[in-house]
């Protein structure tokens, strides 16, 4: 995990912080796993993959499955290497700024 | 951009957020733990391959040893698709130190069976080949449920 620590405003909003926090771990998931996993919405995690792949921070790509007898192909998402150095350097923004309210002393009545 | 390691850090509204937003990820990396569980097939399968590798140098003819290589190969690339099919995931980063202490010990555990398995070959004592393949699968069937395990928990604390 990356020491530096920086607030970045792009992935703040709860859904991408929490998509960017999901996919850092692994390689890759697929749009069901992600949807299911995190509980929102289709339309809601469409839109966020598409903000944060056009910011860079997210890849996609898309491939046939045997499972689906129709047309459609399965998405998969990964982040890409600016945007796990993005998310890093934000959790550890969000972890010292966390921390600092924990030993801030108790202001006098 | 707008870059707050410049601004009010100890702001106890951005605080509580701040918190907030950890405990929120906590919650998720614990689904994410729980969906990159392998299946209960899993492993007694990956432990049969893994018998097969330690078995295929006791074979002997070198042809047909690298044809059972391949073959084991082949099941295994098979089981890591099964494995994405069933989780949605693609899960080849290891978390944290832990787990890649159980992964090199087992990756350990099996190449040693597998050369023993090519030095009793070579001196003539294949009877003792099912203890090296035994030694194999049980290596990987109870070891990768503890890599399941500590897994898990190094992803939840790699917040």
């Amino acid at each position: 995990m990356a020491s530096k620590a920086r607030f970045d405003e792009s992935i703040h909003a709860p859904t991408r912080l929490r998509l960017c926090a999901m996919l850092r771990p692994v390689d890759s998931a697929e749009f069901s796993a992600l949807t299911s996993t995190l509980g929102v919405s289709e339309a809601n995690l469409s839109k966020t993959i598409r903000n944060l792949v056009e910011l860079g921070y997210l890849s996609t790509s898309k491939h046939s499955s045997p499972d689906r007898n129709d047309l459609r192909r399965r998405t998969t998402v990964s982040l890409t290497s600016q945007g796990r150095t993005a998310f890093d350097w934000h959790l550890a923004a969000l972890q010292e700024i966390a921390a600092s309210a924990q030993i801030a002393p108790v202001p006098e009545a | 951009m707008l870059n707050r390691m410049e601004s009010n850090w100890s702001d106890s509204a951005t605080s509580a957020t701040a918190r907030a937003s950890l405990d929120a990820l906590a919650v998720d990396r614990h689904r994410l733990a729980r969906r990159a569980v392998a299946p209960g097939w899993y492993y007694p399968i990956l432990a049969l391959v893994t018998a097969w590798f330690v078995a295929a140098p006791g074979i002997g003819n070198v042809f047909w040893m690298f044809a059972s290589f391949s073959g084991a190969s082949l099941l295994l690339v098979l089981l890591e698709r099964a494995y994405k099919r069933e989780t949605g995931l693609s899960t080849n980063r290891v978390p944290g130190p832990r787990s890649w202490l159980v992964l090199i010990g087992m990756g350990v555990v099996v190449l040693t069976m597998i050369f023993v398995t090519g030095l009793l070959t070579l001196t003539g004592h294949q009877s003792w080949i099912a203890a090296t393949a035994a030694v194999g699968f049980l290596t990987m069937y109870p070891g990768g449920l503890l890599y399941d395990r500590v897994y898990g928990a190094e992803l939840q604390r790699g917040l």
